[in-house]
């Protein structure tokens, strides 16, 4: 009967403690509980001495009520079993009857190792829930030696969980996405609060984010200004694995000197993804781009690293430099290197997945010789590059912006089993070289986007030797002054088989309205998996309608054609012109579309405009 | 029992998991929905789900909601992981983005619940280990406190500010940028 002294001692304790009944109060305590042999787990019965208790006088009240109780279920459970050791150790069964007494009548007490802290509040009904829960353990399992069961009896379970008790995975997840300022506000709402954004292992550091806009205050303020932010943050992170650290601020001299002290802090911060994003507005005008301290990256955090960014950057590889053998994505934008450094770098990323080149004027060739056999995505875009050699037999995706097609000698890349091509390309081209180009290169690609100037009417028109074996989906982008050459964009859909859905995005002047009755008659040829049709700016040019009613006829598996006026190229679109488009559409369509075949004509007046900007300047 | 079973029932249980709830309720689920929990997935690639899995850290209603999400989003994960073996047809994409859009919408309708279920979703989705969920949950969190004041948030989850006026312009004091 050691149990119920103590139980009074209990009381005696809540008697003089000053305290609220809150719950966080409670969970704030619940480290400090005393818990008697809590390995034993579904036998123990576990309370406090030092825990604030109902300070008011009804809580002394329930509490002392709650003893008695307590003191009579113990004395029937003596009874009941005779065999109890001197350890008070309660059975599990048994221990329905005494959580709820307890429950019920002093708030605080912990039962059965930790399986519940009470709250305060509603205990009632918690109580209700306890016993639920008991009756249908005890009643379906029953045997108390399953190890599951000791499990759950031992598990942290509350009854209200609040979102300090959400596992720091979880809070990790939750600050991260969070902006940095955001997160940091938190810290004024409770005392539990104040360190907890910490456990965010990303830190983002966005200067248009942190300090506004950008205004006609003076440039150095704002940066200083970023500075002393991101000083704060870092600071509190001392110490701490950071594993994401990502800066976007525009570049000005000023900051050369902490973006050095930030890089080595990612160093030291076990730091797995570094993000340096430094483009300044016009770039243009600069002279100063940011040098990478290079001496980093000869020790351990090279070989750390896991994602690269890097926009305006000067970089140089170290001395020592052996690879990132645990890079998976690189991202480079503005960068200032050498051939050869370039060259050494992606030499040094077998494992690297996703590689990102625009804007890196190398003026020189790039010749990879280790083989990227994990790449899958590789994009180069903008880039002033004589030659470029990579052997990434993996690749799946493709995008390339230069100024022209992608071809042998150029370019040597295994590129068989890309899958999905984003081709765009600044000098006009011809049709035949297109159509001989990219099926050889891309021969499974099945998605494809293709950005050209092609001109002159294919020489063996419609009879091309080379097909896209795969193609499903063809994205076509036409801007050219010769209309003409719109029909024989047809070229494009006899040399892809299988092609299943097509758009075409026209960037061109209307005016001259099709003569719907006199539409030349492509030579038949059909396309049998055709399903879909997409043509924006259509603005009713005769070559336009005559590639519309071609198609159309010859898809008998068409089920939905999708014609919009509205030039998504350019947010300079005559309403007029749409206004024509749409209705030379609809009659050269007349009796033409099959009657399964749905018939969209996107109407002008929408409140809406969808631009899809180019990615290179046409 | 498993081992009683002809073959063809052992096929059939092989593809059916069941999950017991911390109330003892029992959910018949296929394998392709279990395993979007990593939890479960290492279960039953150690072979230890013979006679249900007891998560004795769920209740019913929790599980069932998040069995719910599972269902829906197994046939998702099940496409994602056709398309990178087998990149088949545009037929498929098309489908796909139709899904996706629906799978959006099914997860903007699942997270209409209170704060207690959010956070049972949380606990669950963290111990089930099943990323997406966590991450969709986890997002919802973050929402909601988004551009709030720090009374606002106090009062949406319960928080007492315990800190004394002198604290709490302390620390108003020293993280004072973030609230310009």
């Amino acid at each position: 009967m050691a149990m119920v002294p103590r139980m009074r001692a209990v009381s005696a304790v809540v008697h003089e403690t000053e305290a609220d009944m809150r719950r966080r109060r409670c969970y704030r305590y619940r480290y400090r509980y005393r818990y008697e042999d809590a390995l034993a787990g579904d036998c123990v019965i576990v309370y406090s001495y030092d825990l604030p208790g109902p300070g008011i006088a009804g809580g002394l009240l329930r509490l002392g009520y709650g003893v008695g109780r307590l003191g009579d279920a113990l004395r029937r459970i003596r009874y009941a079993r005779q065999g109890l050791r001197e350890d008070e150790s309660i059975p599990l069964g048994d221990k329905v009857g005494i959580a709820v007494d307890v429950v019920v009548g002093t708030t605080h007490v912990v039962v059965g190792a930790c399986d519940f802290v009470v709250g305060a509040c509603d205990f009632t009904q918690y109580a209700r829930g306890a016993l639920a829960r008991f009756r249908g353990k005890s009643s379906s399992r029953g045997k108390r030696s399953d190890p599951c069961l000791r499990k759950r009896i031992c598990e942290k379970r509350k009854y209200d969980v609040q979102f300090e008790d959400l596992p720091e995975e979880a809070q990790c997840i939750i600050f991260s996405k969070l902006e940095l300022k955001e997160a940091v506000r938190s810290s004024v709402l409770s005392s539990k609060w104040t360190n907890m954004w910490i456990v965010g292992s990303k830190l983002r550091f966005d200067c248009t984010k942190l300090c506004g806009k950008f205004s006609s205050e003076n440039y150095c303020t704002r940066a200083l200004n970023f500075v002393e932010k991101v000083n704060r943050v870092l600071r509190l992170q001392h110490g701490k694995v950071v594993e994401t650290l990502e800066i976007k601020v525009e570049f000005y001299m000023i900051l050369a000197f902490h973006l050095d002290r930030w890089v080595r802090f990612a160093a030291t911060s076990r730091t797995k993804n570094l993000s340096l994003d430094l483009v300044p507005k016009s770039y243009g005008t600069y002279s100063d781009w940011y040098v990478f301290p290079s001496e980093v990256l000869d020790g351990e955090f090279a070989s750390r690293l896991q994602q690269i960014q890097l926009s305006f950057v000067s970089f140089k590889l170290p001395s020592q430099f052996s690879g990132f053998p645990k890079l998976k994505r690189l991202d480079l934008n503005l960068l200032r290197v050498t051939r050869m450094d370039l060259q050494d770098m992606l030499s040094g990323c077998s494992k690297l997945e996703w590689l990102s080149i625009v804007n890196c004027d190398l003026e020189d060739e790039l010749i990879v010789d280790r083989p990227l056999s994990h790449l899958q995505y590789l994009r180069i875009a903008c880039c002033k590059m004589t030659k470029i050699e990579l052997h990434a037999t993996k690749l799946k995706t493709f995008i390339y912006h230069a100024a022209q097609l992608p071809d042998f000698p150029t370019i040597t890349i295994q590129a068989q089993e890309v899958k999905d091509a984003d081709i765009a390309v600044t000098d006009s081209t011809t049709f035949e070289h297109a159509l001989t180009v990219l099926p050889k290169m891309f021969a499974r690609v099945q998605n494809l986007s293709l950005r050209a100037y092609l001109r002159e009417k294919p020489p063996a028109f419609l009879e091309n030797s080379s097909k896209f074996s795969q193609l499903k989906h063809l994205v076509l982008y036409h801007s050219d002054k010769e209309s003409d050459n719109i029909l024989y964009l047809a070229s494009f859909l006899r040399a892809a088989p299988l092609l299943e859905e097509l758009e075409i995005h026209f960037n061109i002047k209307g005016g001259s309205s099709a003569d719907t009755w006199h539409l030349r008659n492509l030579p038949k040829c059909p396309y049998k998996h055709l399903r879909s049709i997409c043509i924006t700016g259509f603005k009713g040019d005769h070559a336009q309608a005559e590639l519309l009613v071609h198609a159309v006829e010859n898809a008998p598996a068409l089920e939905v054609v999708t014609i919009d006026p509205a030039n998504k190229l350019s947010i300079y679109s005559s309403q007029v012109d749409e206004r024509l488009g749409a209705s030379i559409a609809r009659r050269c369509l007349e009796g033409k579309i099959l009657p399964k075949t749905k018939l969209h004509i996107v109407e002008i007046n929408r409140d809406e405009w969808v631009v899809i900007p180019p990615a290179v300047n046409f | 029992m498993a081992s009683a079973g002809s073959g063809d029932e052992k096929a059939a249980a092989a593809a059916m998991i069941t999950l017991i709830s911390s109330d003892n309720e029992k959910f018949e689920v296929t394998e392709a929905t279990a395993t979007l929990s990593q939890t479960i997935r290492h279960m039953i690639e150690d072979g230890c789900t013979d006679g249900g899995v007891p998560l004795p850290n769920v209740t019913s209603k929790i599980l069932a909601r998040v069995i719910e999400y599972c269902k829906k989003h197994a046939t998702a994960a099940a496409g994602e992981e056709g398309s990178s073996s087998s990149f088949s047809d545009a037929a498929f994409l098309e489908v796909d983005r139709a899904f996706l859009e629906e799978l959006e919408e099914f997860d903007d309708a699942f997270l209409e619940v209170d704060r207690a279920t959010l956070f049972d979703l949380i606990l669950a989705a963290n111990y089930l280990d099943i990323k997406g969920l966590l991450n969709l949950t986890c997002q919802k969190v973050a929402d909601s406190v988004k551009g709030k004041t720090p009374e606002q948030i106090r009062e949406m989850y319960n928080i007492v500010n315990d800190l004394t006026p002198e604290e709490e312009a302390e620390i108003r004091r020293e993280t004072q940028w973030a609230f310009e």
